[in-house]
């Protein structure tokens, strides 16, 4: 699976758990903070995350710019698994 | 001073906050001095006050300081005290109800006014704690620039940390304007529109709104980062985006006061502010690594404590790596979700009740979004399937508890690590 599946399918269970809803069809340019995840939703996500990939890039180096948009976070992820 | 000598000293007609539209300083003290009026019978009176608007809060503020006996700043209508100072009944504002107490405190009068601010915390009863004025306004700062400040409001003001912004803006003449909306977009909208200049947040705030891109673009000078611990990652971020900005760290709780604020943008504090008589709040680091802090302001309550006089134990766990402090969680095991408090004890009671869970435990662990989240380990009993089981848990979590107490991962173990007397291990995960 890639990694932008791993995300959003993570995304579909945490919104589960946390009773959020996400906005239909996320694409690269949606805008995190309006996908339908709150913040503790936004922190399950990176610790579910963390337990299916065993890393946490935003703790694992100096973050050099916060996401903003979908893609934005999922070059994160790719960008620490390229370089590990 | 009291709240109004010291309000009384701005020019009438600057603006002193923006609730939709500016109200000046002289307006204020008016509506405070009808307030004020209109409660005579309040005088030395135990009165307790509830949130319903943010400029008549503040009125109701400026007009009992000072005025009745004990303040009580209630986050809602159920948190009442349960002793009193001084008296056996509360006036509850704006209803002007009477609530009667059975118990109560004796203690001897002064003309002070006590203020009570409740700790918080949604499952454990929370505990009033004891300021006088002085000390809650001792780190307000004052100067031409800081009177120039615009402060947004992101926090409720019946709690310490909003509290203190709304002291430090108004003591110093400068706006406070209310920020008090759910969403993060709708805050920086705000923010934007009334050209805030300085804000207050916890670092999960603080991470929220570096992913908001409009943020890059406010015109903010003073960053100010309480509530949970602050990072270096977070730290060089902020100041990264306001390499300009003065940006502080407090270390504060209801309990203690204010106690230090670092502001080199460094995480942690110097080494050499322990065991220093002369800084403004001493402290030492015991055996156990709990950091402990002299805080004159303190609520008597928890100061005193005979064999360290004047110190309190702020259950914080720290270390010491090289010339710095740094923090590592609580002694407690209390969860800290993004300045949101969970205890483990309640949240493991209430996975206890689910079928088919025989042990669990709950416990801490370090989050880079909300600096922690809610984990649990889980012991089965019988043949139950642990998806089944863990499916159950999580519905009736959702039942029981607030969404932050509901465990982010839960694990299926064979046994829990115990301590030799039977209790199950707490110890602090924030790595």
């Amino acid at each position: 699976m890639s990694i932008e599946s791993t995300i959003k399918n993570t995304m579909e269970q945490v919104a589960e758990i946390s009773d959020c809803e996400l906005v239909d069809n996320i694409n690269q340019d949606t805008v995190l903070l309006e996908s339908g995840l709150d913040s503790l939703g936004y922190a399950m996500l990176v610790a579910q995350l963390e337990e299916e990939l065993g890393f946490d890039p935003f703790t694992e180096q100096e973050i050099a710019s916060y996401p903003g948009t979908f893609s934005e976070f999922v070059s994160i992820y790719q960008t620490f698994i390229d370089s590990h | 001073m009291s709240l109004l000598d010291s309000l009384q000293e701005h020019h009438g007609e600057k603006v002193a906050m923006i609730i939709d539209e500016p109200i000046t300083y002289a307006q204020l003290i008016e509506q405070a001095q009808d307030v004020r009026h209109e409660f005579s019978h309040y005088k030395r009176k135990a009165v307790g006050i509830t949130y319903t608007h943010l400029k008549d809060y503040v009125a109701a503020l400026i007009a009992f300081d000072e005025f009745c006996d004990s303040l009580y700043l209630l986050p809602d209508r159920q948190t009442l005290p349960d002793c009193m100072s001084n008296s056996s009944s509360l006036m509850v504002w704006p209803e002007d109800e009477v609530v009667d107490f059975e118990a109560s405190l004796l203690r001897d009068s002064s003309t002070d006014t006590k203020w009570f601010i409740a700790t918080s915390g949604t499952t454990a009863e929370p505990k009033w704690i004891e300021h006088k004025f002085d000390g809650l306004s001792a780190h307000v700062r004052q100067s031409e620039r800081m009177r120039e400040l615009r402060w947004g409001l992101l926090y409720q003001p019946f709690r310490f940390a909003g509290l203190q912004v709304l002291l430090q803006a108004l003591i110093s003449g400068a706006c406070l304007i209310d920020c008090l909306t759910e969403s993060i977009t709708e805050k920086v909208t705000l923010v934007e529109r009334h050209k805030v200049s300085a804000l207050s947040a916890t670092p999960g705030l603080w991470r929220q709104f570096l992913m908001e891109s409009r943020f890059y673009s406010l015109s903010l000078s003073h960053l100010t980062l309480g509530g949970e611990i602050a990072d270096q990652a977070l730290l060089n971020a902020l100041n990264k985006a306001f390499p300009e900005a003065s940006i502080k760290h407090i270390y504060a709780s209801t309990e203690a006061g204010v106690g230090f604020v670092v502001s080199d943008k460094k995480a942690g504090f110097p080494v050499d502010w322990l065991d220093n008589e002369d800084f403004p709040a001493p402290m030492f680091v015991d055996q156990q690594q709990h950091l402990w802090i002299k805080s004159t302001f303190a609520s008597q309550m928890v100061c005193n404590d005979s064999r360290r006089e004047g110190y309190m134990d702020t259950q914080d766990i720290v270390e010491v790596v090289s010339d710095r402090v740094f923090f590592l969680g609580r002694a407690s095991g209390v969860i800290n979700i993004g300045g949101n408090k969970a205890h483990p004890e309640r949240i493991e009671q209430v996975m206890l009740d689910v079928d088919g869970v025989s042990g669990v435990q709950v416990y801490g662990k370090g989050n880079s979004v909300l600096g922690q989240l809610v984990h649990a380990k889980v012991v089965l009993s019988g043949q139950h399937a642990p998806l089944q089981v863990k499916k159950a848990i999580i519905q009736h979590c959702k039942s029981r508890l607030q969404k932050y107490e509901i465990p982010v991962t839960i694990k299926f173990v064979d046994a829990l690590a115990m301590t030799s007397a039977g209790k199950i291990k707490r110890e602090s995960n924030n790595a």
